[in-house]
């Protein structure tokens, strides 16, 4: 009761009020008239088990569902939440789940974007100021960070801070935070709480999820239990227990943690001698017997799941031997594995253990499918069969085995996991955070099954982060840090308190993050928000390895030309060159943004062609038309073609390669139609058009500044801007931009029409250069031309990087290398395989450098 | 199971396309009967569609046809690749066409199909283009002129343009073009006749047809040769971007560009001094010459063999040569004079 | 399909309407009787049968271009691949000689190396196939353009060229019958098999079929090693139509190869699609060019139309197909 009234002394009102708000989706009821209110500086925990509705009230809080029926008040005023935009605006923050952010940015773009900008002058980003705040925010959290650090490199835990950092970048009043901890360590988590504590101070309303009781109680100042939809009840802390708060859950009592049954402990079924990996784990030496069940604890990162996956033979070890039931293994793949009786639940079941779109019986078969089927011919009736004993062996909630196994809840899915594996009999089971994200109910039936097989006489190792879990489940415990095996008890011997020291090397938890510096190698474990340290010496601003090696590359050929033919570097070849490379510049510029938006654009060349006889006919008519009207012709008309690529890839959803690859061939179709067929003579093409690539004040032909300029905007505006950045961000990963509030569609229709607009002002510069356009032949193939150099400039034809100087040395080597053949008179028929060649080198050497920088 | 339905649905679709045509199979005919001149069915395929110099040559067909009255229609591929007149020639077969008149793609690999059309009695008459080695497979032949003085009357020109003295280059189309290579042999041979002593061909460069690489290719002939004299550029794709390349490199006068292109496609170098004189042949005339050829062939009053003779209103009389390869004329050359009657 | 139930049959016949080869089936329908009221010259069976010749070797490959995008990858070589295996073929045979039983075994040979390649420097140097077969499109192609420049070469004994004047039962050209044969064969090994299944299940998500043992690597490498086995058929197929081989040969088919499987309802990002959809897509493109072509229409608009179709059948199954992923 004290409590009750300290917060009503703060704020007479509830910042937030929800009243009977019920949502339901696709007619299945998921919250039913729910109750809830949230007062500043309180934390308020939500529990239940899956599917109670926690993380849809959370949703609907945050602008991502709005609810059927029922009333939002915020500060006793009904309000509407329609986006996540607009829930930032009224000062809700929602950390995922998983962390939803941008690996390809730094960690200050992860906290600022989309949630507020740092402008300098003429309105462009300051880049300095956003530095600034990040690190003083970061530091005010006690985080300590790079602000530069790619998020890449960093740890799920740090990722984590950084995201709670964003929300707190915005003054949110909010935060909601959708079991944050659940992929934490239990440092890790202590961190956690130590910033939510200080939010606490700060007066921002926290809600938690978390289906860890013992870190509920110890944070929460209120609780609300939700089952089925339905509000069970809310309780103050510090008038609930464990016990209440077990039953309002699942409806009955129910005992905490099942404890594994005492078995009797076989031969070593699995034996791991000295296994070692490059910058993972070293020198690990470990047995696991029949009946046994052996924890692995530590820290996120301490390099337990790297282990099991190199016995697993998803990595293979460097060094080192492992035994299987007295044989030893080579192991090279996970086939293999299975063959020897080796199982592996991976901790991430949607990513790893689970086709979702797969019916549960073939998810069920895919290890065993070879047996199922003699000489290779399926029989999905003997599958089916088998998913079938499956379910009622483990009791699998679902309607039928046909059913897709992304529609099952989390707890059925890890049983769909475990009886994928069970029906292989493997001899050793490797478990890898068995019941992380599951509910109380499905967790103890997954302890009953793990006692059963160990019964059975199976070896069982099982990682796990949830250390009462490891105290409840374990035989024997041992602990990882730093990929070294740094401790291991006996049940009996086994605390919580000696395990987090071995896990931490220190013989208590640490209280803040900057303790973690004294001990241990330097930058080595600096906690959970360390850098990966290999990722350091990448982070040059200007110049990434790429660009750096491909103007080498550039800088070699201009050499062996020189060498053979020294006019190649006379004042008219270099006026040869940069006259080749304007065109691909423009167009390569607007298909690098494509590129990084996570799209393609192969209608360029038509485009191109479209714009020019479009602007050839316009001459035609009208002789006397202006140079710079029609330059403005060419790009509106180039825009609008673009506009009509962007418009199918965003409200069609059509995908980008298919929808550009359709009106490829209908613009080119277009082409034809507009022209007649008929040509654009040099004639018809006003001769101070022509002039634009001849001269200009500055001695560099017109089209080669314009060229010029369209590369400055493009670095301006993709580093300088909101919108250019947002690409990146829409690029790296578009469901977090989405949920990050910025305008995902609006991002990638822009850019298409940038793309569009500039493939028209390269049509333009065509008919200047060209002095004629031919329908058949202007801007075919012209695609491969700039896709290519934005790809040999180290795009990522993935999404979410690329450079603008990249792609000027991509385009620039493309026009040394034809003008090479041809000075150097090397047959025309050299120019196609040169290409693929400087193709394949450029990805094989990124891709090369990219892992040894250990992206 | 859905799929054995959707195999019902199709086979449903295949079991009504056969029906109907089984139901229009007696209709099947292979080609309409020639009774006279206006019932011959002419299609013209050219090398690819929005190409200039075709636009006049057809025409002339166009012409020609409506005086004889017999029906014409033209059909090109969007791109000039070897294959690519393939599925038209068979579509047009499908027509019914009397006459296929063709500016092949490529010199062999067409042979099958037109094996097949004249073993239905269609008469091939290839157009501007020949099949060397393969000409068995064509009833006769259309050559804009006499190929045999092609290259001879372009080094004369060049010749006369910088006054027989000096570096010239070529550039050519494709390595493999066989009307570019017959002229390009005749060029040098002429090149070893006194009267062209003084002129040294520097090197032959190749721009495959392509505005860009035609362009890269000119350039790179100027930045090797800061002595080059001349470009001749039998090619219409070429002369043009040879014409840009000095052009913009601002050579002109000291650097010659002539060779084959069409009036429309030239008219702006000749006007403002560029290029000083080029040639071609007219192509309005060598349509025209092939639609009376055509018809005559396929009203078998024309009976083609070599040394035969037959007329044509307005141009005269003509004669099969060996292979029964027809001319059409001398080639016009073109300059600052005349260029303004010309417009194709 | 590994999603298709016994149970709840009204569930499949709604199912069945949403699914993208429903769409395809009905335009392939469209598309004839479209074709029949633009010329009377189309409804000919003789002559669509013997057009069928036309795009048969764009169909090959599409077969195996449903396994690569279905494994969620794509193959950019394939045209590029068909013009250097044919290229290869008049090489073997006219310049060094060989008799034209090896020449054949050599260019499937060749053709399965080139697939290789591919499969290798996707699955050994983790690079995407996206790029890798946009640097093999050039460097196939300029290898065929080295070899033989832009000549063409040709001089292969009489058995061995004109396969599509072969008729059996003096209708059926033998390309449609090789094509027909290897579309049932890949459609059981893509539908009824552990290598299809696979197939899928890599698509689905490459890592979950990892952790769950399927040899991922080698099952790519391996529909990698399909697509050149299925170039080298196409180009052998291509070679003996046109008598010679050119280095240009099929440019550009690439596009038609792709455009037939998505036309077919397979996804482009993988993980679904169909052998069955693939043919009927491959068919409706062929039958509508050859309806436009019989009727004299331009190039250009039947390029026009292709391109709106592609587009038109992705949008009508988006709208119609909404309750899928």
């Amino acid at each position: 009761m004290v409590e009750v009234i300290r917060w009503m002394m703060i704020s007479g009102t509830p910042l937030f009020h929800l009243s009977a708000v019920s949502k339901s989706f696709g007619g299945v009821p998921v919250l039913n008239a729910v109750d809830f209110d949230l007062f500043p500086g309180e934390v308020h925990t939500l529990m239940g088990e899956n599917g109670a509705g926690k993380s849809t009230l959370t949703k609907i809080l945050g602008g991502i569902h709005q609810p059927d029926s029922g009333q939002i008040l915020l500060d006793g005023k009904p309000v509407d939440i329609p986006s996540p935009h607009v829930a930032q605006q009224v000062g809700i923050a929602l950390m995922h789940q998983e962390p939803l952010n941008f690996p390809d940015l730094d960690v200050a773009e992860n906290i600022f974007m989309g949630r507020g900008e740092h402008r300098g002058p003429l309105r462009l980003r300051n880049w300095t100021a956003m530095y600034a705040e990040a690190r003083e925010l970061l530091a005010s959290m006690g985080l300590d960070l790079d602000p530069r650090a790619k998020l890449r490199g960093l740890s799920l835990a740090a990722q984590q801070m950084v995201e709670m950092a964003g929300a707190l970048s915005q003054k949110a009043r909010v935060l909601l935070m959708d079991e944050p901890t659940a992929a934490l360590t239990p440092q890790e988590v202590r961190e956690l709480f130590l910033i939510i504590n200080r939010l606490k101070g700060q007066g921002v309303a926290l809600v938690f999820i978390s289906h860890r009781l013992g870190e509920v109680l110890e944070i929460s100042d209120r609780i609300t239990v939700l089952r089925d939809g339905e509000l069970v009840g809310t309780r103050l802390k510090s008038e609930t227990s464990k016990d209440e708060i077990l039953k309002m859950m699942v409806g009955r009592p129910l005992s905490a943690l099942f404890e594994k049954d005492r078995t009797t402990i076989g031969a070593p079924l699995l034996r791991v001698v000295n296994l070692s990996r490059r910058g993972r784990f070293s020198d690990i030496s470990f047995e696991v017997h029949g009946g046994e069940i052996v924890g692995l604890a530590g820290l996120v990162g301490a390099g337990r799941t790297e282990v099991a996956q190199s016995i697993f033979g998803l990595s293979p070890p460097e060094s080192g031997a492992v035994w299987v039931a007295g044989k030893e293994a080579r192991l090279r793949s996970p086939g293999q594995a299975l063959g020897l009786g080796l199982a592996y639940v991976p901790e991430d079941r949607q990513q790893h253990g689970l086709l979702l779109p797969f019916a549960v019986f073939s998810n069920i078969s895919l290890p065993v499918l070879r047996r199922l089927s003699p000489k290779g011919w399926l029989r999905p009736g003997v599958e089916r069969e088998q998913a079938e004993k499956c379910r009622a062996d483990l009791d699998i909630h679902l309607r039928d085995v046909d059913q897709p196994a992304r529609e099952l809840s989390g707890g059925n899915q890890q049983k769909v996991v475990l009886s994928k594996w069970l029906l292989t009999d493997p001899r050793v089971l490797i478990l890898d955070e068995p019941t992380r994200g599951i509910d109380i109910g499905a967790k103890a039936e997954v302890h009953r099954l793990m006692s059963q097989l160990a019964q059975q006489g199976k070896a069982i190792l099982m990682i796990s982060s949830d250390l009462p879990e490891i105290l409840a489940m374990s035989d024997r415990i041992l602990v990882m840090r730093e990929g070294r095996l740094t401790g291991e008890f006996e049940r009996s011997e086994a605390t919580q308190e000696r395990i987090m020291a071995a896990a931490t090397g220190q013989s208590l938890p640490r209280k803040g993050m900057g303790g973690g510096r004294e001990d241990g190698p330097v930058g080595q474990s600096r906690g959970p928000c360390l850098t990966s340290p290999t990722l350091s010496f990448g982070n040059s601003r200007w110049f990434r390895f790429r660009e750096i090696g491909i103007a080498f590359v550039v800088a070699l050929v201009v050499l062996l030309a020189t060498l053979t033919e020294p006019r190649f570097l006379s004042p008219e070849n270099i006026r040869n060159i940069l006259l080749y490379i304007p065109l691909i510049t423009v167009v390569a510029m607007a298909e690098m943004m494509v590129l990084i938006s996570r799209n393609i654009d192969l209608s360029v060349g038509s485009v191109l062609g479209f714009s020019a006889i479009v602007v050839g006919n316009a001459f035609i008519r009208a002789p006397e038309l202006s140079l710079w009207l029609a330059a403005l012709l060419s790009v509106c008309i180039g825009g609008a073609l673009g506009a009509v690529n962007g418009a199918l890839v965003t409200w069609m959803r059509v995908p980008a390669i298919i929808a550009t690859l359709g009106t490829l061939s209908a613009y080119r179709g277009l082409v034809f139609i507009v022209s007649g067929g008929r040509q654009v003579d040099p004639n018809d093409i006003p001769p101070d058009l022509i002039r634009l690539s001849q001269t200009s004040p500055l001695g560099v032909p017109w089209i080669v500044l314009f060229a010029a300029i369209v590369a400055a905007m493009t670095f301006v505006f993709l580093r300088y801007t909101p919108t250019g950045r947002q690409i990146y961000a829409v690029g790296s990963n578009p469901l977090a931009a989405r949920l990050r509030g910025l305008a995902v569609d609006r991002v990638v229709f822009l850019v298409f029409m940038l793309s569009g607009a500039a493939a028209g002002l390269a049509g333009f510069m065509y008919a200047s250069r060209f002095g004629y356009v031919n329908p058949g032949d202007t801007g075919v193939g012209f695609e491969l031309v700039v896709i290519s150099a934005a790809i040999l400039g180290g795009t990522n034809v993935f999404g979410g990087s690329g450079s603008v100087m990249g792609t000027l040395l991509g385009g620039l080597l493309l026009g040394v290398i034809n003008v090479a053949l041809a000075v150097l008179h090397i047959s025309a028929f050299w120019q196609l395989a040169t290409y693929g060649i400087a193709i394949l080198t450029a990805v094989t050497v990124d891709t090369g450098i990219q892992r040894r920088m250990g992206r | 199971m859905r799929d054995k339905v959707l195999g019902v649905l199709l086979g449903l679709a295949a079991g009504a396309l056969m029906m109907t045509s089984c139901a229009k199979a007696p209709l099947k005919k292979t080609q309409t009967q020639v009774t006279g001149a206006k019932s011959v069915k002419i299609v013209f395929i050219p090398k690819n569609t929005g190409n200039p110099y075709f636009d006049s040559l057809i025409n002339g067909f166009k012409k020609a046809s409506e005086e004889q009255g017999c029906e014409f229609s033209t059909v090109a591929p969007a791109t000039a690749e070897a294959t690519s007149q393939l599925p038209f020639i068979k579509e047009q077969m499908q027509r019914g066409v009397n006459v296929l008149a063709i500016c092949p793609n490529s010199p062999d690999a067409l042979n099958q199909v037109f094996k097949e059309a004249r073993s239905k009695g269609i008469i091939v008459l290839t157009v501007n283009a020949d099949l060397p080695g393969n000409e068995e497979y064509r009833d006769a032949c259309v050559l804009p002129m006499d190929f045999n003085l092609t290259g001879r009357s372009q080094v004369e020109l060049m010749g006369s343009l910088i006054d027989y003295k000096g570096k010239i280059a070529l550039l050519s189309a494709t390595t493999d073009a066989p009307d570019q290579n017959f002229w390009i042999k005749g060029m040098k041979e002429a090149l070893k006749e006194p009267k062209y002593q003084g002129m040294k061909l520097a090197e032959i460069a190749y721009g495959n047809d392509d505005p860009q690489k035609s362009l890269t290719e000119c350039e790179a002939l100027l930045t090797k040769y800061p002595d080059l004299r001349g470009i001749i550029a039998p090619t219409t794709v070429a002369i043009a971007a040879a014409a840009q390349c000095v052009e913009t490199a601002k050579k002109a006068p000291t650097v010659q560009v002539t060779g084959l292109g069409t009036p429309n496609q030239m008219r702006r170098f000749i006007k403002n001094g560029t290029v000083t004189a080029f040639a071609l042949w007219s192509p309005y005339d060598e349509g025209y010459l092939s639609a009376y050829l055509a018809v005559g062939l396929a009203t078998k009053k024309i009976e083609p063999e070599p040394g035969g003779l037959f007329s044509v209103p307005r141009l005269g009389e003509r004669k099969f040569a060996e292979k029964n390869v027809v001319v059409t004329g001398p080639p016009v050359v073109f300059t600052k004079q005349n260029i303004e009657e010309y417009h194709f | 399909m590994t999603t298709s139930s016994t149970g709840g049959a009204r569930r499949k016949v709604v199912g069945l309407l949403t699914r993208r080869e429903a769409v395809t089936v009905l335009l392939l329908v469209a598309a004839v009787l479209f074709s029949a009221r633009l010329s009377p010259h189309f409804l000919d069976l003789a002559f669509l049968l013997d057009s069928t010749s036309l795009y048969m070797e764009v169909g090959l490959m599409a077969l195996a271009m449903t396994f690569v995008i279905i494994s969620g990858n794509i193959d950019l070589s394939v045209a590029s691949g068909l013009a250097l295996v044919g290229v290869g073929a008049a090489v073997l045979h006219s310049r060094a000689g060989l008799p034209m039983g090896w020449v054949i075994v050599l260019s499937l040979a060749l053709g399965a190396l080139l697939g290789l390649f591919n499969g290798l420097l996707i699955t050994r140097m983790r690079l995407p196939s996206l790029t890798v077969t946009l640097g093999t499109l050039a460097l196939y192609r300029g290898i065929a353009q080295i070899l033989l420049g832009d000549h063409s070469l040709g001089k292969f004994p009489e058995w061995f060229v004109g396969i599509d004047y072969r008729r059996i039962g003096g209708l059926v050209p033998v390309p449609l019958l090789l094509f027909s044969m290897l579309a049932i064969l890949l459609s059981l090994v893509l539908h009824r098999t552990v290598f299809g299944r696979w197939t899928y299940a890599i698509g689905t998500n490459e890592a979950a079929a990892r952790f769950s043992g399927i040899p991922v690597d080698r099952i790519k490498v391996l529909i990698y090693l399909l697509s050149g086995l299925m170039m080298a058929a196409g180009g052998l197929m291509m070679t003996s139509r046109l008598t010679v081989a050119r280095f240009d040969m099929a440019t550009g088919r690439e596009l038609e190869v792709i455009t037939a499987v998505v036309l077919g309802g397979t996804d482009i990002f993988g993980g679904r699609g169909s052998v069955f959809g693939t043919v009927a897509a491959l068919f409706l493109v062929g039958v509508l060019r050859t309806g436009m072509g019989v009727a004299n229409i331009k190039a250009e608009s039947q390029l026009a139309v292709l391109g709106a179709l592609l587009l038109i059948s992705v949008i009508l199954s988006n709208l119609s197909g909404r309750t899928q992923r």
